[in-house]
């Protein structure tokens, strides 16, 4: 019991990882990004790549990757859903999954489709507490996942940036008529999301190993967590990546792990259907 | 925050004009001698686009007439092939009775699921229905006992014999299934259903107002959209002969389907089925020349279609005449318009 | 592009390398220098993308490598001409209605002889209809799902024993180490499903005490329940019949937990290359399966032993076989040495000239039954000792003893 809570709480804080960016895109855009999931993709192939190549710890890349996640988002942004942003959920929807296949093919024409792994050092190094096992490697995913989770929501809340952003969210035409350039705003949003989605590429290439086409899955996770917070919002999303993680231990502890995974999809509509805004009401960036 | 730019799009209905009249006589005089035309392997390409274009079908039931955004629709294909294969292959059942079950099984889901997820909209809605999607292809692999799970059914032949009688049975088949798709949307446009879930993808608090009951309209559009899907699946299933969870609730076909519709535009009738065979023979090509990065092409595709070709192909025409247009008259001059 | 590079001037090179080697082999057949023919068109469709791509890859190769060899040593000689053989391979990617329109259009428009299958049992289950409606020879390497072969195709022929089979030969293994505790574990797939009740059932049979027993959806990121449960009851030896990736999580995330049961037993994966380059030293110690080693004294007319056909399979493709190649291999040599027996192309003639082998092969001994299932193959326990996998039982196979329990991981 005390494992599987330890467990939950830990790969939470990374389902929260996959989740936040894409809470932030919906928030300030509308739009819902199929494309989020090859962003963790990415980032975590770019992570094995430089553990393989100059034996970097993935934590470290951790910086690295958010540079480059902010420049793959805001270009994504720019160039393609800046256009189509104001139409229907049909077309937004079709054009991030087609950007999406796209970046999977690159991705399978860059790094193939052999799997690839990262095992560090300290892989097996962990603390005993209560009966229950806390890996040194989860427990840095999870403190990294809520750094990148805080550090987002400063963003957002202390800087000229933040405010921007939280300005066109809440009303683009009046932030126009101020002066402020949207398309450049809602890029940054944009770019914000893609560099918390990299940077958890790199947490996940420490527990899982890397296939062109795990994007999907992740993103489905990444649903997952944003439909039990409502959409664009932070700290809820931290508690609902918990709550993922603690239903899926705990219904694979009591109720049989092969139930674990349609325990998430139970979990997902359930609250979609009951509570549509989520478990915590709907709240913007911009309240 | 203002009202989420949803559905600003709105297009008028195109009337039955003499033109689309001719377009739709000739198409289905082109769609019965297709198998007297084609050689095996291209009439077996014209039944995938068939498949296609019945699933786009039914899918603009319910995202065309109602705007509702189903992008998890193909759950309801997956539910049809299951109902009418463990139908055919643990109890023996003849073909149209198991296909009709596949049908009504999926008609009946779709109904369950509406409880929950027709109070949904936008992007809540398609999110939703993806989740369902999953939630079903879960729910056919821990019930082991019952769909065989992972393991997957092999579905008794529909008809025996030679492969091209085999390809024209079932090249027929999907046809009818088109058909009864077409006919669906005619009618319904035509109907005081339609018109409620017109109304609906307007303005769904205004119909409400108006007195359309908004949630029975939509329950029974997505009730019929679900039972054409199903019995889709349900047909397809016997045409592969076997079905598996992985294959019968396929996000990508999901998003394939959804493509379509989008080629085809506002010609909700017309539109999937030149959308589909368009998309098919794009699709072959695309094969044979991309093999490694297919699903690049697909990709390159619908963001091309999103951004370029909103209206679909019915605005092809006008889309290139403004383009030669651009190119003679403001050469030079940047036209890039928002 | 990894396709070109593979068949670009470095694969011209090995290939060349492989054509001295393999027309050594096969002098007899060069010596009788008969006239060269059309070439023998053999389709197949492969997930050289997708999901598959890796396992697609295993198959991919060893047909390659069957028909580089054959054509090294000019081709089948089928009624006095030499005939060469050309292999048609398309990709599906992964999808199973592309996969069957693509057998499709190798049977009616691109005119193939015969047909080679698709990685695994779903695919081959969704383009074996279609093989047997235009009345084609298929031969599957690596369709090991029980039920496929129940279902009375004629023209469809597979190689490897059926699933449920594969991970019985750990129960007398285990009984002879006195063990009584096991558990199973696996993912909810069809082949790892089949592996599971199959070892299951039989060590229930023996009278070994079942102490777990669990299925989990394959690709799960957090297994930390499944491993609760598996400590829990605390089985001596622990069968996981699951894929590559899979097993890497499950390993790796036992190492987190610091535990490790005494014996512990992937089955095929243990031994794909894919496997042993991420898992590196934590393999060390790990039990599988296999249905080959090169370190058998199996041998043929066309690869030479064991030992020949993985020397020279690595020398062209830079990794050692698995028995997924050989299968696969061994899939092209089966029709081959039907089209042999019967003399002419003709289906029929070959499938019964195929149903008529009794020989031994690099895989060992090869006779169909009349479901078309490969009979003479069998089952090995290997371990991975000091790196190298090595036949641990049965014992008149055994280069080594097994050891167990495997070291700890603080023990390393």
């Amino acid at each position: 019991m005390s494992q599987a809570i330890v467990n939950g709480i830990l790969t939470g804080g990374l389902y929260a990882a996959f989740g936040i960016g894409l809470s932030l895109i919906y928030g300030v855009t509308r739009v819902i990004s199929a494309v989020h999931g090859a962003f963790i993709v990415i980032g975590a192939y770019l992570a094995q790549s430089a553990w393989m190549a100059f034996g970097l710890d993935p934590f470290l890349m951790v910086p690295v990757l958010l540079v480059i996640g902010f420049g793959l988002g805001y270009g994504v942004q720019r160039l393609f859903i800046d256009k189509v942003m104001r139409r229907r959920v049909v077309m937004t929807i079709t054009l991030t999954f087609g950007l999406d296949l796209i970046a999977v093919t690159g991705i399978l024409l860059v790094f193939g489709a052999d799997l690839r792994t990262i095992s560090v050092p300290y892989a097996s190094v962990g603390f005993d507490v209560l009966g229950a096992r806390i890996p040194l490697v989860r427990l840095g995913i999870f403190a990294v996942a809520v750094i990148l989770a805080l550090g987002l929501e400063l963003i957002l809340r202390r800087t000229q940036i933040g405010t921007t952003i939280r300005a066109v969210s809440q009303n683009r035409t009046a932030a126009e008529l101020l002066g402020i350039d949207t398309g450049h705003a809602f890029g940054m949003a944009h770019g914000l999301a893609a560099a918390v989605a990299c940077g958890a590429g790199a947490l996940l290439a420490l527990i899982q190993p890397l296939q062109p086409f795990m994007g999907l899955s992740v993103l489905l996770i990444a649903f997952a967590v944003v439909v039990l917070a409502g959409f664009g919002s932070i700290a809820p999303v931290l508690i609902s990546g918990m709550i993922l993680g603690l239903t899926e231990n705990l219904a694979g502890l009591y109720i049989g792990t092969e139930y674990q995974r349609l325990a998430i999809f139970v979990a997902y509509l359930a609250v979609a259907s009951i509570l549509p805004a989520g478990l915590f009401g709907r709240r913007f960036y911009a309240h | 925050m203002t009202t989420p730019p949803e559905r600003s799009t709105r297009r008028p209905w195109p009337v039955l004009t003499p033109a689309v009249l001719i377009m739709l006589v000739v198409l289905v005089v082109v769609l019965i001698a297709l198998p007297w035309v084609l050689s095996n392997f291209w009439l077996r390409v014209a039944t995938s686009a068939l498949v296609f274009a019945a699933l786009a079908l039914s899918l603009n039931v319910i995202m065309g007439l109602a705007g509702y955004p189903a992008l998890g629709n193909i759950v309801f294909f997956g539910v049809g092939a299951y109902v009418s294969g463990l139908a055919a292959a643990n109890l023996g059942l003849p073909a149209p009775v198991a296909i009709l079950l596949g049908a009504v099984g999926a008609a009946i889901y779709a109904l369950i699921a509406s409880r929950a997820m027709l109070s949904l909209r936008g992007s809540y809605f398609l999110m939703a229905t993806v989740a369902l999607n999953f939630l079903t292809l879960e729910l056919i692999v821990v019930l082991r006992g019952l769909t065989r799970g992972a393991r997957g059914v092999t579905i008794p032949p529909l008809v025996t014999g030679d492969p091209s009688t085999v390809y024209d049975t079932f090249y027929f088949l999907f046809l009818g299934l088109v058909a009864v798709g077409a006919v669906v949307l005619i009618v319904l446009r035509r109907s005081r259903l339609g018109l409620g879930l017109l109304a609906i993808k307007g303005n769904e608090d205004a119909a409400s107002m108006l007195g359309v009951p908004t949630f029975r309209y939509k329950a029974i559009a997505w009730a019929l959209s679900a039972g054409l899907a199903g019995a889709v699946g349900a047909t397809h299933a016997y045409w592969i002969g076997f079905i598996d969870p992985g294959s019968s609730f396929d996000l990508i076909m999901s998003l394939e389907v959804f493509l379509i519709a989008l080629l085809g535009g506002p010609l909700l009738v017309i539109g999937p089925i030149i959308g589909a065979f368009t998309f098919e023979v794009a699709g072959v090509i695309a094969w044979a020349s991309f093999t490694e990065a297919h699903l690049a092409v697909l990709g390159v595709l619908m963001v091309i279609v999103v951004t370029y070709l909103p209206g679909g192909l019915p605005e092809l025409p006008t889309r290139i005449r403004g383009i030669v247009a651009r190119r003679r008259g403001t050469h030079g001059r940047s036209a890039r318009a928002a | 592009m990894r396709d070109a590079r593979r068949h670009g001037v470095s694969g011209i090179a090995t290939a060349a390398l492989v054509g001295v080697l393999a027309a050594a082999v096969s002098l007899p057949a060069v010596a009788q220098s008969p006239a060269v023919g059309d070439p023998i068109r053999i389709g197949a469709s492969l997930a050289l993308t997708g999901d598959a791509a890796p396992d697609s890859k295993l198959v991919r190769d060893g047909y390659d490598f069957w028909a580089e060899t054959v054509n090294a040593g000019g081709g089948i000689v089928v009624d006095g001409v030499a005939r060469p053989i050309e292999l048609v391979i398309r990709d599906d990617g992964s999808d199973r209605d592309q996969a069957a329109r693509l057998v499709e259009n190798l049977i009616a428009e691109e005119d193939v002889d015969f047909l080679l299958a698709p990685w695994g049992s779903g695919n081959t289950n969704a383009v074996a209809p279609i093989a047997e409606r235009y009345q084609k020879l298929m031969v599957a390497p690596l369709a090991a799902s029980d039920e496929i072969w129940e279902q009375g195709y004629r023209y469809l022929f597979g190689v490897l024993p059926i699933g449920s089979t594969n991970m019985r030969p750990l129960v007398p293994m285990v009984q002879d180490l006195g063990l009584t505790r096991v558990g199973v574990v696996t993912t909810d797939d069809l082949f790892p499903l089949l592996a599971a009740e199959g070892v299951s059932q039989q060590a229930k049979d023996a009278g070994l005490e079942v102490v777990v027993d669990e299925i989990y959806p394959p690709g799960t990121i957090d297994v930390g329940s499944l491993i609760t449960r598996i400590q829990e009851a605390a089985p001596e030896a622990l069968a996981a019949p699951v894929d590559v990736a899979d097993a890497l999580v499950l390993l790796r995330q036992m190492k987190e937990r610091d535990y490790l049961p005494p014996i512990l037993a992937f089955s095929g994966a243990t031994l794909v290359p894919d496997f042993l380059s991420n898992a590196g030293a934590d393999a060390e110690g790990l039990f599988g399966i296999t249905y080959w080693s090169p370190a058998l004294p199996y041998a043929d007319a066309l690869f030479g032993s064991a030992a020949d056909y993985a020397a020279a399979f690595e020398a062209r493709f830079g990794y050692a076989p698995t028995h997924d190649n050989v299968a696969a291999s061994i899939s092209g040599y089966a029709l081959q040495r039907g089209i042999e027996t019967a003399g002419s192309l003709d289906t029929t003639a070959v499938r019964d000239g195929m149903l008529s082998l009794d020989e031994t092969t690099v895989f060992g001994q090869m006779a169909f039954d009349e479901r078309g299932v490969n009979t003479g193959v069998t089952t090995y326990v290997v371990q991975i000792q000091d790196g190298t996998p090595v036949i641990v039982s049965p014992a008149d196979a055994a280069a080594a003893a097994p050891l167990w329990p495997i070291p700890g991981w603080s023990e390393r």
